[in-house]
């Protein structure tokens, strides 16, 4: 297994540079450019060229791509355009509120969807089944922009239960972050947990069938250990994939979700960089995930093998 | 000795689109302490159901147990709460099923398997359940038991997985022991195998044991007494000598006479029963088996002959059951 864990994390050398050079393109294909935004609507050709030149967005794409490519490999992720703080300033600023509300949000998530998707399974085509069904294709289906501002409407404004916008770090008031953040967690875990039901209703339904769940029951075991040992540990596989995709699908869902709440995390940095572009803040950004969605793939995978023995890596 | 099961008048039925099923239709009989029982007949013919319903295991929906009794030890096990019955499951009545590459749960270690009933049902800690699986496994002859409890199931033969079954089927020495064709899906070599470790293991415990099996030879050799079922209702029933030598129902004689001895010769051409088994959810007013039968009459047509005493503790549904017994090619006890 080591040998497998070593050949993952050098394939992920190539992927980076594939999204490298996919990210530094579509920033350079995009039309606009940084100059034209920072120069301002009054400034001259003659301005824009010059910020142009600073930049150094008039040289060759080629060139700059090797720079960038060269800077990035030491460690340099460059500066912001606007600010002049580096990336890594403005992403450790940033990193707090998304991942309070990516761990927080995915575990709600986890803990809420599995055992609503083995109840179903288990109360299949039961009222139950169809009330959490229902659940699972609104949660789903409906836009979390829209549900976001809904909420912030019922439980802020009118109930004023929680604050409208913004983000109580952690480490200043422990009962105002859990305020801050509960509106935005419901929302990414309605979601999340959506698709973990269905895919876990799916899995376990399919295992239930099994012979060895009757072996199970013969041998006098209650619904609970029949459910959560022996049919959640067989049916884990699906589930953990799914659950994997929903851990990038949430950094990318924090987008939204930070920018509705006005949470001043990385899917806003990345939301504003890009409407800027700011580009080596977004290509900075855009590696940054690529690689965190690599790295969950590996853990997906190796979580295989501690839930399935068949599985060798 | 004394009854330990008595089966009366159990039905079970399946909702399905067609209609309903009857897979098992007012079945009764009864097994002693002690006593190996052979529940015979075609695929589909309600054996397995029988077995699951006395467990309470009939997948529902669509199955549904309609109506009878199941007295087991004195309590009746259709009417006890599901509490009460995960007590008897495992505890006091085991069981064995026909798939062992399917039958135990892949993503569990043997000895956690193994070690579920006993901790459940005897109260045992980690440490007493897995000495106890490891003498279990011992018992029903896999070497190297203690190594074996860390494997998996994938790790592990079909002849092997049947052991492991039938070790954690009798790891809380129950009264009863319901093997459904624990043996059907092995080679011929494995399978006897298997049924010794069984008769071995039961007689040594005094366990009482319900086989379910189209195999009349392994019926012939380990049950005391037989049930003939077809079409989800008992058409014969009685002491081993008394079904084998004397047949009372044609289907009986029919499977008899499909069976290959060695003592056969080897000119005489072995008689498959003709037609096939009626559609279940529209089964004929008379004699489900008339399509088949030899023997049938006018009788057979328009009404269905009921299980009567045609000998002593010899029971047989035929109308014509005096005429049967021609042309037996001859398997024996």
């Amino acid at each position: 297994m080591t040998a497998y864990i070593f050949k993952r994390v050098l394939a992920v050398i190539p992927i980076l540079i594939f999204v490298g050079i996919a990210t530094f393109s579509l920033v350079h294909i995009a039309p606009g450019d940084a100059a034209n935004i920072m120069a301002g609507d009054y400034a001259g050709p003659d301005d824009v060229k010059l910020i142009r030149a600073e930049l150094g967005l008039d040289k060759p794409v080629t060139t700059q791509f090797w720079e960038w490519a060269g800077r990035t490999l030491r460690g340099d992720f460059g500066k912001s355009i606007y600010s002049g703080r580096t990336v890594a300033e403005l992403v450790s600023q940033r990193l707090e509120p998304t991942i309070a509300l990516t761990i927080v949000g995915g575990t709600v998530a986890v803990l809420l969807g599995i055992p609503m998707g083995v109840f179903a399974a288990w109360k299949a085509g039961s009222r139950w089944d169809r009330g959490i069904q229902i659940f699972a294709a609104l949660g789903i289906s409906i836009p979390g922009f829209w549900l976001g501002f809904i909420f912030i409407l019922a439980f802020a404004v009118y109930l004023r239960w929680f604050p409208v916008i913004g983000y109580v770090s952690i480490t200043e008031d422990v009962f105002g972050w859990i305020k801050s953040i509960t509106l935005p967690v419901a929302l990414l875990a309605i979601s999340g947990s959506s698709v973990i039901i269905r895919m876990t209703r799916g899995s376990i339904l399919e295992v239930l069938r099994e012979d060895y769940i009757r072996t199970a029951r013969a041998k006098g075991l209650a619904n609970k250990p029949v459910l959560f040992r022996h049919a959640l540990r067989a049916g884990a596989i699906p589930i953990i994939t799914v659950i994997g995709t929903l851990a990038g699908a949430l950094i990318t869902g924090v987008v939204v979700t930070e920018t509705v709440f006005t949470i001043p995390g990385l899917g806003r940095l990345v939301a504003e960089t890009v409407q800027n572009r700011d580009f080596p803040v977004v290509q900075s950004m855009l590696m940054l995930l690529a690689s965190f969605y690599v790295f969950i793939n590996l853990m997906v995978d190796l979580a295989y093998v501690f839930f399935d023995p068949r599985v060798r890596l | 000795m004394s009854t330990l099961l008595d089966v009366k008048n159990l039905s079970t039925h399946f909702n399905t689109s067609a209609g309903t099923i009857k897979a098992v239709n007012d079945v009764s009989f009864k097994l002693r302490e002690g006593e190996t029982l052979g529940l015979v007949g075609e695929s589909g013919c309600g054996k397995s159901v029988t077995a699951l319903s006395i467990m309470r295991l009939v997948p529902s929906p669509p199955g549904r147990i309609v109506s009878g009794d199941v007295i087991f030890q004195d309590q009746n096990l259709l009417k006890i709460s599901e509490e009460e019955m995960q007590n008897v499951r495992g505890r006091d009545i085991g069981m064995i099923f026909q798939e062992p590459m399917t039958s135990l749960n892949p993503v569990l270690s043997i000895g956690r398997q193994l070690r579920e009933p006993l901790e459940l049902h005897l109260g045992m800690t980690k440490q007493q359940s897995l000495s106890r699986s490891s003498e279990l496994l011992e018992l029903v002859g896999i070497p190297d038991p203690a190594t074996r409890l860390k494997t998996f199931p994938h790790q592990t033969s079909g002849g092997q997985r049947q052991r492991i079954m039938i070790a954690m089927a009798l790891s809380c020495e129950p009264k009863l022991l319901i093997a459904d064709e624990a043996t059907t899906a092995l080679d011929v070599t494995i399978q006897a195998q298997i049924l010794e470790i069984i008769k071995e293991l039961t007689d040594r415990l005094g366990t009482s044991v319900i086989i379910i099996t189209h195999n009349l030879g392994v019926v012939a050799r380990y049950a005391d007494s037989v049930n003939v079922m077809y079409a989800g209702k008992l058409r014969e029933s009685g002491s081993l000598d008394q079904v084998y030598k004397q047949p009372k129902h044609p289907y009986t004689v029919g499977l008899l006479n499909s069976v290959p001895t060695l003592d056969l010769d080897a000119d005489i051409r072995l008689q498959p029963i003709r037609g096939e088994i009626p559609n279940l959810t529209d089964l004929p007013k008379g004699c489900a088996f008339i399509d088949r039968c030899d023997y049938a009459e006018q009788k057979c047509q328009e009404s269905e002959p009921e299980l009567e005493e045609v000998e002593d503790a010899h029971f047989g549904a035929c109308w014509e059951h005096q005429r049967v017994n021609k042309n037996l090619l001859g398997i024996t006890p």
